[in-house]
């Protein structure tokens, strides 16, 4: 199983403001990984490093073997894009855009692309800078899907888009990805998409991994922990164990892989007078917020 | 696989390069309209000597800009929409050399310069070779000629502009271009760029590239 | 790729700055030093110095006296003449010689030459009058001529056809005067402002100088047979009413001639000092002098002969120019580079490039700005050599270049480490 994407030691600064310091990840064949971070953690920053729009600090991302900020023609072939916001050439419209960036790629599927246009309610000769967001998603997925490229780079695949939208473009992917082990990276800000989709889950958070690990692993393993307590201004110490913690309206939730009896025993250990302790399994998206938190 | 890209850049101009074509094909109907109009008031020889002599220049005050309006609005309407919403993006992840690709634009952006530029001339030549002899026609080509050069280094150069990627470096950039262009603007008597047309065709076709430097700078990332 | 598109945008802009900012300068700080001038008293066979400042004019002769405009005119009847008949002051006769206001008239010259006519492009069209219609003004000809390799070619204007008879006869009577086509220069007064013609002075292919009109339709053609020797670079025609010269001649050694109608005998005017490019020279000349003055940037010379042009006196002032002035010499340390394109010793753009050692010390000075804002920022100073050297010889004017074109940065290793990192 090869990587497809590698990235090593990456570290980037805005001016002096530090990013992140030494990041390592990889990306093996077949994967669908989704990173999730709250805004300003990197997300975009490490998008736009993979797909060769911002030059790191230091360290250096390979894709299929080659540095990210000079890649070759071949390898470009080889990599779909989606931009934030589903940007595309407004000025051409469908069948112009189509037969423009067809003869690039020798694989060119015209069928994929058609289908989902022909499902668009549109004018054949429409400038694409016409169409609505949702309408404009539905073409730059059928570019991408017709280019039918090895690796997918998708920043943000669901900004604008309404649930129809969305749950259309979770479905074609998925169904492309896993019929041919494609492998695609994405980020995305609705949590409960990615969580359809995606096979594998990265969590950063101001300037650190928080969790590399398939999506699957990460629901099963981690979990919340609630009990009532009789004050709100406890403290606890974030560690291995307390991944995450919130004390509001007398209850106390802590977020944690750790199992129930390690975590009653961490509380009473402290002196906290406390009720009950509940677990429970958390969605994508309670899990995301329970480990990097509400604020 | 340049001229796949030829196609992408046609869509983008050819309204534009329509409308250019038509504006100098107006401008010079108009020479030629006034022209006319001047010989039957004005005896010939009265008007050949004010040409020859008091640098009358019979092409009228409009030609000057028209090169340097070409330059400007093809290198808008072949950039612009590029950097809306930074689609060059897409453009630069097209399977070729980044600079190949940056270059493949710039040709497809001299080349339509370089047609309007020949509309502009054939049609200057054939009105003058009616009414004038060869050395004013020669005289005249050789005085619009440098203003041609400064429609090519205004393309460079307001490209390069547009592509930059920080604001504020654009705006010195943009003081640069009104040198420029002032540089290979000057029109008060013919052939007065005679000993310097070398040195300015150098300096425009050099100016040409300056979009590989704003390009790159844009692939960076640069802020 | 990059990086000769960067250099290029580099040397660009220290062009335009040097270009444009010390014309601004100059602009703001520039005196305006007028030449004196001056005029030649055949009364009291001394100068007479036109001074003037923005405050004050005056008349001074070279003793220092002062004089009133009454006074000048009174003192110069041979140019004011008008003015003193109307005064009723005007002398009956001078030096012995009767006044007779028409000879007065007649024997006025003002001539003047500036370097640029020297390189006026030319279109190579030239109107050939008719010099003795009979009538008592010049008229356009129908058409104007050219000289190729093959000989003369009239175009006629209002048909822009080619007059094949009158080309023919004119080349043939040329070439049957020795004329070897094509020219290499062709000098006429192509005005029909003037009293008479006379026509073009042209030079051939082997250097002999021709003299070409037309007479009742007739092309009259000779050799001035003025020597090659003689290097005569350009012939400047200039019709007087007393038709005793075509004009003036510049030689390749800066000798300025009088071209006599006596047989086109060259007759050297007593000056020096004149440089063809940059000199000014202008001859005023009335019944019984020649006031031959030659300006040049600091300095001016009055040469004044008789009618035969012998010396008779002379005059030399020299001054101060702008450049000398405290802020004129400040521009030489501020500026290191300044390029004029337009100058007034020449009709066409030639451009001068003025590189100025006394700015160095002043661009050292910008380099260690520059160095010192380069260690501020971290950058490793190695990859900045070329940056270096651009500030060393163009100074702030590379810097600014260089500020409006960054390198792609890179940043030292040891400044990453020393990060603290954010948890």
């Amino acid at each position: 199983m090869d990587n497809i994407i590698e990235c090593n030691n990456l570290t980037h600064y805005y001016g002096n403001r530090c990013i992140y310091k030494d990041l390592n990840f990889e990306v093996k064949r077949g994967s669908i990984l989704g990173l999730l971070g709250k805004n300003g953690t990197g997300k975009t920053t490490t998008i736009n490093i993979l797909n060769g729009y911002l030059k790191p600090t230091a360290g250096n991302c390979k894709i299929f073997g080659e540095n990210s900020q000079r890649l070759s023609a071949d390898t470009k072939r080889r990599i779909g894009f989606l931009l934030e916001g589903h940007i595309q050439y407004g000025f051409m419209n469908v069948t112009q855009i189509e037969k423009f960036f067809k003869p690039f790629y020798p694989g060119w599927k015209s069928d994929a692309y058609f289908e989902l246009m022909n499902k668009l309610k549109i004018a054949p000769r429409q400038k694409i800078s016409t169409m609505s967001c949702g309408q404009r998603s539905q073409v730059a997925l059928g570019l991408i899907l017709a280019q039918d490229p090895e690796l997918m780079i998708l920043d943000d695949f669901s900004m604008g888009l309404d649930p129809g939208y969305r749950r259309l473009f979770i479905e074609y992917l998925k169904e492309w990805a896993s019929s041919q082990n494609k492998t695609i990276f994405t980020t995305s800000h609705i949590i409960q998409d990615m969580e359809i989709l995606i096979d594998d889950c990265m969590i950063m958070d101001y300037g650190k991994l928080l969790i590399s690990m398939p999506t699957q692993e990460f629901l099963n393993s981690f979990r919340e922990f609630k009990c009532t307590v009789d004050k709100n201004n406890i403290e606890l110490e974030k560690n291995n164990l307390i991944r995450n913690y919130e004390v509001q309206h007398g209850k106390l939730s802590i977020y944690s892989f750790g199992k129930q009896d390690e975590i009653t025993q961490y509380i009473n250990n402290l002196g906290i007078n406390h009720g009950d302790i509940t677990e429970s399994k958390l969605s994508l998206e309670d899990a995301f917020i329970g480990l990097t938190g509400k604020y | 696989m340049n001229y796949l890209l030829y196609r992408k850049e046609w869509i983008k101009t050819r309204w534009a390069l329509a409308a250019l074509a038509l504006l100098s094909i107006i401008i010079i109907v108009n020479v030629w309209i006034t022209v006319n109009h001047d010989l039957r008031f004005v005896n010939a020889p009265r008007y050949w000597n004010a040409v020859v002599f008091e640098g009358y220049q019979f092409y009228g005050r409009w030609m000057r800009y028209i090169p340097f309006v070409a330059g400007i609005v093809i290198a808008i309407v072949q950039f612009v929409p590029e950097q809306y919403q930074k689609r060059l993006k897409i453009t630069l992840h097209l399977p070729m050399r980044e600079n190949r690709i940056l270059l493949s634009m710039l040709s497809f952006g001299i080349v339509m310069l370089t047609a309007i530029f020949f509309i502009l001339t054939a049609l200057l030549t054939i009105l003058s070779i009616i009414y004038f002899p060869v050395n004013i026609v020669w005289a005249a080509l050789s005085t619009v000629l440098p203003w041609m050069l400064g429609g090519y280094a205004a393309y460079g150069i307001l490209s390069m502009i547009i592509t930059e990627p920080v604001w504020r470096y654009r705006i010195p950039q943009i003081i640069l271009l009104a040198g420029v262009v002032y540089c290979f603007s000057f029109g008060y008597a013919y052939k007065i760029y005679n000993n310097i047309l070398l040195t300015i065709t150098i300096m425009a076709i050099a100016l040409l590239m300056s979009l590989i430097y704003s390009g790159n700078r844009f692939k960076r990332g640069e802020m | 790729m990059e990086r000769i598109s960067r250099y290029i945008l580099i040397a660009v802009t220290i062009i335009i700055a040097a270009l444009f900012i010390p014309d601004f300068y100059r602009k703001a700080t520039e005196k305006n030093i007028r030449a004196p001038f001056a005029t030649y008293s055949s009364v009291n066979k001394d100068f007479i110095i036109f001074r003037r400042t923005n405050t004050d004019i005056h008349w001074e002769d070279t003793k220092g006296n002062k004089y009133t405009l009454e006074e000048y005119e009174k003192l110069l009847p041979l140019t004011y003449y008008r003015q003193l008949l109307a005064d009723g002051t005007m002398p009956d006769s001078i030096d012995g010689i009767a006044i007779d206001t028409k000879e007065l008239q007649k024997n006025r010259v003002h001539f003047r030459f500036k370097p640029k006519q020297l390189d006026v492009p030319s279109l190579g069209m030239y109107p050939l009058f008719e010099s003795a219609s009979g009538r008592v003004n010049l008229s356009l000809p129908p058409d104007m001529f050219r000289i190729v390799n093959s000989g003369i070619e009239f175009m006629d204007a209002q048909t822009n056809t080619l007059n094949a008879e009158k080309s023919e006869t004119f080349t043939k009577k040329m070439k049957d005067a020795g004329f070897v086509f094509p020219a290499k220069w062709i000098n006429g007064n192509p005005s029909v402002r003037k009293a008479y013609d006379e026509g073009y002075f042209i030079k051939d292919s082997n250097d002999a100088i021709y003299h070409l009109k037309m007479a009742k339709g007739v092309p009259v053609i000779h050799n001035t047979a003025i020597e090659s020797n003689k290097g005569i670079i350009t012939v400047i025609p200039y019709e007087v009413a007393t038709h005793e010269f075509y004009g003036f001649a510049i030689g390749k050694d800066n000798s300025f001639y009088v071209l006599s109608t006596d047989n086109y005998k060259l007759i050297k005017l007593p000056v020096e000092n004149f440089d063809a490019k940059k000199s000014s020279l202008q001859v005023f000349g009335n019944l019984l002098y020649r006031n031959i003055i030659v300006t040049n940037r600091d300095n001016m010379h009055c040469y004044v002969t008789n009618r035969d042009y012998n010396l008779v006196n002379e005059l030399h002032e020299t001054w101060k120019t702008s450049e000398e002035t405290l802020a004129g010499k400040a521009a030489e340390y501020l500026f290191p580079l300044t390029i004029t394109m337009t100058s007034k010793y020449s009709s066409v753009i030639n451009p001068i490039y003025k590189y100025s050692l006394l700015s160095i010390p002043f661009n050292i000075i910008v380099l260690i700005i520059y160095i010192v804002l380069l260690i501020r920022r971290k950058s490793d100073i190695k990859l900045y050599i070329p940056e270096i050297i651009i500030i060393v010889l163009t100074g702030w004017f590379g810097l600014i270049a260089i500020a409006m074109f960054p390198k792609a940065r890179k940043m030292k290793q040891s400044m990453i480490k020393g990060f603290i990192n954010i948890p």
